[in-house]
């Protein structure tokens, strides 16, 4: 059984149904300020921001893959000579933690106790409602337990790597990072600009283009995407 | 809630007036409430356990189910249909 569905008797719908928000931005002057409204796209911008940030994530992938890219050197420094084997496999590890995290907690199966019949006796349903209450330290204990048994298996398996091979895993985990990361961005501001808008009605977008959102100030931007974000429920909360 | 509302034919929330509107977190879990009480019809032994269930992407769901509805598949696909030749007309 997943936390997701054993955290039924935690579940907040309210969290679901609260999809809309407002952001208050102060205007260059200082003074004024500029309210717009936000709310949680629907499944066809949803489906437009995930093909945007694929095709930006697949750009950036295959200019990697250019090995004379100019840029490539800042996005993946060279290890010199300097760096033991030890702290490559280190420097790897720390580039693997999400995946080796997301891997974990999908993994942890913490089998399930029955829940009690309709006519079982209070004691029954409270005995059965602090299982619950205590299933998250237990699922959190699980998934870190497995987590350093991962860690120590794949120091090991990493460590019977010779060096050259080692850095090559390094660029090609750092890329990956840096790929994710361009994707879940370009994910988060697509869909802030899809779901951003002048009125209350959410009929007028604020921006017209996304070049132009793009080149709003930074300090915009951040506003936006973090309000967007934060009425947005996180696939792990949507399972529950 | 999904259940109800859908049997009650109250809209979800009335503030939604077209599914275009519908946020994409909210079309998935009543996505997700449909494709669990599909299952849930499937007899106790068939159905897909919860890690299946609720993994990123179809294709573990896919090969459960693949699996439980069609244990015989790949012998089926080499089943021949044997006819004797005295049984042919013409």
């Amino acid at each position: 059984m997943t936390l997701a569905n054993i955290e039924k008797n935690d579940v907040d719908l309210n969290v679901l149904f609260n999809y809309t928000t407002e952001v208050e931005l102060t205007l260059p002057n200082g003074k004024d300020t500029i309210k717009l409204y936000q709310r949680v796209i629907g499944d066809e911008k949803n489906n437009q921001a995930q093909v945007h940030a694929l095709r930006a994530s697949g750009e950036l992938r295959a200019k990697f893959k250019d090995t004379k890219w100019e840029d490539r050197i800042a996005f993946v420094p060279k290890l010199d000579n300097r760096y033991k084997k030890e702290e490559v496999v280190e420097i790897i590890l720390a580039l693997l933690n999400r995946e080796i995290t997301i891997e974990a907690v999908n993994e942890v199966n913490i089998p399930t106790r029955k829940e009690p019949d309709e006519d079982s006796t209070l004691e029954e349903r409270e005995e059965y409602q602090t299982y619950v209450d205590n299933y998250p330290i237990e699922f959190n204990t699980a998934v870190a337990e497995l987590l350093k048994k991962k860690f120590i298996e794949k120091r090991k398996e990493l460590g019977k790597i010779n060096k050259d091979i080692l850095i090559d895993i390094y660029q090609k985990s750092l890329i990956n990072t840096h790929v994710q990361q361009l994707f879940e961005k370009e994910y988060l501001l697509m869909s802030t600009y899809f779901g951003t808008f002048r009125d209350s009605k959410f009929t007028v977008p604020a921006y017209k283009t996304f070049a132009e959102f793009k080149s709003a100030p930074t300090q915009v931007i951040d506003a936006l995407t973090t309000s967007y974000k934060s009425i947005e429920v996180n696939s792990l909360e949507l399972k529950k | 809630m999904w259940s109800s509302s859908n049997s009650l034919q109250l809209p979800l929330d009335p503030s939604i007036k077209s599914s275009r509107e519908l946020p994409y977190t909210i079309s998935y879990v009543i996505r997700k409430r449909l494709q669990i009480d599909s299952l849930m019809e499937l007899p106790k032994e068939k159905r897909p356990p919860d890690n299946i269930l609720w993994s990123n992407g179809s294709k573990k769901l896919e090969q459960w189910l693949d699996n439980v509805l069609r244990p015989n598949k790949k012998e089926k696909v080499n089943e021949h249909l044997h006819i004797p030749i005295d049984q042919i007309e013409g």
